[in-house]
């Protein structure tokens, strides 16, 4: 019969303990079961000397369902001289598409709240913060469209030269590739001291036409099977 | 050593003005429920872990300034008392094991929504003196 995450993990458990010394009663086959404690049998106790740890083990789907008996177990260890009680959480680790998925979930948040610092610096007219965050935005774009489409870019690519080679394989318009390149030229303008005033209303038009780049690179690898 | 549990999604130092005030009177009156006066020493630390159920979009450090202000008054007069600061995050639902938990965390871990758990105490003047 299948063993579930919680008698692996107390299987575990008391092997560990009993390695160290410790003489284990547990819910298994080959234990001494544990009393009980308060009116609950824990899953584990382990005693060494004066020594004596009560553990409970649960995952997250059990553990809602035990509240009630780890919170009796935890009160009559604290009132128990030399009566600790340990309360172990075990659950499955992610797997590689749950990661996969918290990694893209992760990327949208930096990317959000990007845009929204974006639309901030343009309302005070902080130009250099502008361009950088507007810089960032677009050159990650560049690198997620070449990664997609020709492979992984070496670090320190030139998002020009890219977007300039996206451009003749068709994988970018000519408008995509002329504002990429005049907000490029903006963005170094910026970084090396000498940006050309700009008022609110403008910077907002850059903002958008930035947001919409990020829109259409968003839905083309959404589109994706 | 005192320590307590707090419900709920913390404040961070770039959350709204009402989120933290609200924040704040929640910390308040969970830390008078275990202080009976604010503790005087000046080697105090504190320890704060954010149990979460999705990934927090705020630095674990920015979430501990406002609980450290909120305790002034309460845990103890001033936090210029506090001589060491920990912040940590835990996912609630990742693996773990807590030794000697109390009814209040084991409770709070138990019910599987966002806490964060504060520890405040006493530091031993030999260890602070260790690096």
């Amino acid at each position: 019969m299948r063993q579930s995450i919680e008698e692996r993990k107390v299987a575990s458990l008391a092997r560990q303990y009993q390695e160290r010394g410790y003489t284990v009663l547990a819910n298994l086959k080959g234990y001494g079961r544990p009393e009980a404690i308060g009116g609950f049998a824990p899953d584990l106790i382990v005693q060494r000397g004066d020594e004596k740890i009560v553990i409970e083990v649960v995952s997250s789907m059990s553990m809602k369902g035990q509240q009630h008996a780890i919170i009796e177990l935890a009160r009559h260890a604290a009132t128990e001289k030399g009566m600790r009680f340990d309360l172990v959480v075990t659950n499955p680790r992610p797997t590689k598409n749950e990661r996969a998925r918290r990694a893209d979930r992760q990327l949208r948040r930096l990317e959000s709240s990007l845009l929204s610092n974006l639309d901030l610096s343009a309302e005070n007219r902080q130009l250099v913060s502008f361009f950088i965050l507007a810089g960032v935005v677009v050159e990650h774009l560049v690198l997620g469209l070449w990664d997609e489409h020709v492979g992984e870019p070496t670090s320190g690519s030139d998002p020009v030269k890219l977007a300039s080679l996206l451009l003749d394989r068709k994988v970018i318009s000519s408008s995509a590739f002329n504002f990429i390149n005049e907000l490029w030229r903006l963005r170094n303008e910026a970084v090396h001291g000498s940006p050309e005033p700009r008022g609110p209303g403008q910077l907002r038009e850059l903002s958008s036409k930035v947001k919409n780049l990020a829109a259409s690179y968003a839905k083309v690898t959404d589109e994706r099977p | 050593m005192a320590n307590f549990v707090v419900k709920g999604r913390p404040a961070s130092v770039q959350s709204s003005h009402g989120n933290k005030v609200n924040w704040t009177s929640k910390v308040r009156s969970a830390a008078a429920a275990k202080f009976s006066s604010p503790l005087n020493g000046n080697d105090l630390r504190i320890r704060i872990t954010f149990f979460y159920n999705t990934l927090p979009d705020f630095d674990t450090d920015n979430v501990s300034k406002p609980i450290c202000d909120a305790l002034n008054g309460v845990a103890y007069i001033d936090d210029h008392q506090l001589g060491a600061r920990l912040a940590y995050r835990k996912n609630i639902n990742g693996s773990y094991h807590i030794e000697g938990a109390n009814p209040d965390l084991a409770g709070a871990i138990a019910e599987g929504e966002d806490f964060v758990y504060i520890e405040v105490d006493q530091t031993d003047a030999t260890e602070a003196g260790t690096l």
